[in-house]
């Protein structure tokens, strides 16, 4: 099929070795087919193998195709078990070169993993790990030379391999609901590192532009224009994050965005680049809920996200923890019980604004993430298959099985 | 005719740069288009970086757009093809697809 690689890496976490494995067509029927594709592939090669994998339409011009999923290895159903990666993370995966990655065992040494050309390695860096997750993404980055580098980087939870703990997405949370960053700190990978500067060819290159834009239209004419988080949540609609709202940034290929850049240690109208850490980039609104409901003022909310972001924490655990008793909630509050690594339970699925809970029905959750598709977006516009297929079908050459 | 930016209206969404690598090569790829997103994604500064045929390397930062440049101050990282070595944006002949793929209205047309 066009628009896959037709291939996977496997990383022996224990030896460092790796190796490519072929896809058969099979795999790319659907996605259910692929989401099987990539679990038995995980368990192929180890028991309770973790996979880092884009989507079908990963990368491609349908509207809001930036997503990918870690599939942990762990028992449940598989919405319980998948972790959306959006940003870019899907797409420079995808232009790596391999569709997934499965990491197998583990590391005897704390490592990254980086990809890059269709290169798969296990970095050993030990002096990574107890550094928070900003500076894991910056030490990658500057190490390997390149700004556009994506890391899904674990952060000291994720080490300490807490039920609570969170996948930060280069500096950012929000996605992580399941403690996945625990899965990886059991295999003692600190971060996984991607970079793609390859090419994904399509059947009708043309074809699939008009009709992507036909798509879109149709969309913006029902959804109107984005103002970013605050079109997802009232809660941020008031003055206090309106005070900080600097600008609103969109994942790969989305014409809505629902990330807002709030900034809290400069005057948020400042345009030039002044200084490196002026603020947070924040679209978990379940977290956003729960750091409001407990007493934090807008400002207190966002320090808190990025005391948990470098932590590698579920903000939303953290903040039950810190409203159950205890102190009066506070910043201060918030950084005691990250230090003392207080909130032993995952956010769990009874929260409502995240990624998981998009849609009522799961099974369209799990079906948005192995097509590559942002579930925010699409619950938003509808879950139209034939729509999606009308758009895909010129990329990828071949029609699919959506349900 | 020539592309014309509102920087602030960007989005980082990426699609100027993909639209132009299929108009080039047919493929999906960061390595040949004339357009590329430029982010320090920490402070969130981002804008675009064109090569262009009139105006030399055009900067598309938050803070204004700056043409005539001879270095990009946005190569995309030495990872990446720099602007320089790729081929000046020659307006797809009229109607460029970076300016329909744009869904924000950052990038349009002055004759």
């Amino acid at each position: 099929m066009r628009f896959m690689n037709g291939r996977y890496g496997v990383i022996d976490l224990a030896s460092g070795e790796s190796s490519e494995h072929e896809l058969s067509e099979d795999a790319f029927r659907g996605p259910s087919s692929y989401l099987s594709a990539v679990g038995s592939a995980a368990r192929e090669h180890a028991a309770g193998g973790l996979a880092v994998s884009s989507g079908l339409l990963t990368c491609s011009l349908t509207p809001a195709a930036c997503a990918g999923f870690v599939l942990s290895p762990r028992e449940g159903p598989a919405e319980e078990r998948m972790c959306p990666l959006t940003g870019y993370i899907g797409t420079e995966l995808k232009l790596s070169g391999f569709d997934f990655i499965v990491l197998a065992g583990e590391s005897k040494v704390p490592g990254y993993i980086w990809i890059r050309d269709g290169i798969l390695e296990l970095v050993p860096s030990p002096a990574i790990v107890g550094s928070d997750s900003w500076k894991r993404t910056d030490t990658i980055r500057k190490d390997q030379g390149d700004k556009r580098i994506q890391v899904i980087s674990v952060g000291p939870w994720g080490d300490s391999c807490l039920a609570s703990s969170q996948l930060v997405m280069n500096y950012w949370g929000g996605e992580d609901a399941i403690g996945c960053a625990a899965d990886f700190g059991r295999r003692s990978v600190a971060a996984f590192a991607v970079r793609g500067m390859g090419e994904i060819e399509l059947e009708e290159p043309e074809e699939h532009f008009s009709r992507s834009l036909e798509l879109r239209e149709s969309h913006r004419a029902a959804l109107g224009e984005s103002t970013g988080l605050s079109s997802f949540t009232e809660k941020v609609a008031g003055e206090g994050f309106g005070a900080l709202f600097h600008r609103k940034v969109a994942c790969y290929g989305c014409p809505y965005p629902c990330r807002s850049y709030y900034k809290v240690f400069e005057d948020a109208d400042v345009m030039a680049l002044k200084i490196d850490e002026p603020g947070h980039l924040a679209y978990d609104i379940p977290a956003i809920d729960e750091l409001l409901s407990i007493g934090l003022t807008a400002r207190e909310v966002v320090l808190s996200l990025i005391a948990c972001a470098k932590a590698g924490a579920d903000p939303v655990s953290v903040a039950r923890a810190v409203g159950d008793g205890g102190p009066q909630p506070s910043v201060e509050a918030i950084q005691a019980a990250l230090a003392s690594e207080k909130a032993t339970d995952a956010r769990g699925s009874a929260v409502e604004g995240g990624f998981t809970d998009a849609f009522a029905n799961a099974s369209d959750y799990v079906v948005c993430l192995a097509l590559g598709l942002c579930p925010r977006y699409w619950a938003r516009v509808g879950l139209n298959f034939g729509a999606i297929s009308r758009v895909a079908e010129p990329a990828t050459g071949s029609g699919m099985e959506l349900r | 005719m020539r592309l014309t930016f509102q920087p602030l209206a960007c989005i980082a969404c990426d699609l100027c740069e993909v639209a132009c690598s299929l108009r080039r090569d047919g493929v999906v790829t960061p390595m040949s288009s004339s357009i590329i997103l430029h982010s320090e994604d920490k402070a969130n500064y981002f804008g675009l970086v064109l090569k262009s045929r009139s105006e030399g390397v055009v900067l598309v930062r938050p803070e204004g757009v700056v043409s005539g440049q001879e270095s990009s101050g946005g190569s995309g990282g030495p990872g990446a093809k720099p602007i320089l070595l790729r081929e000046p944006c020659d307006l797809c002949d009229g109607d460029p697809m970076c300016v329909r793929a744009c869904p924000v209205r950052c990038i349009s047309v002055e004759d």
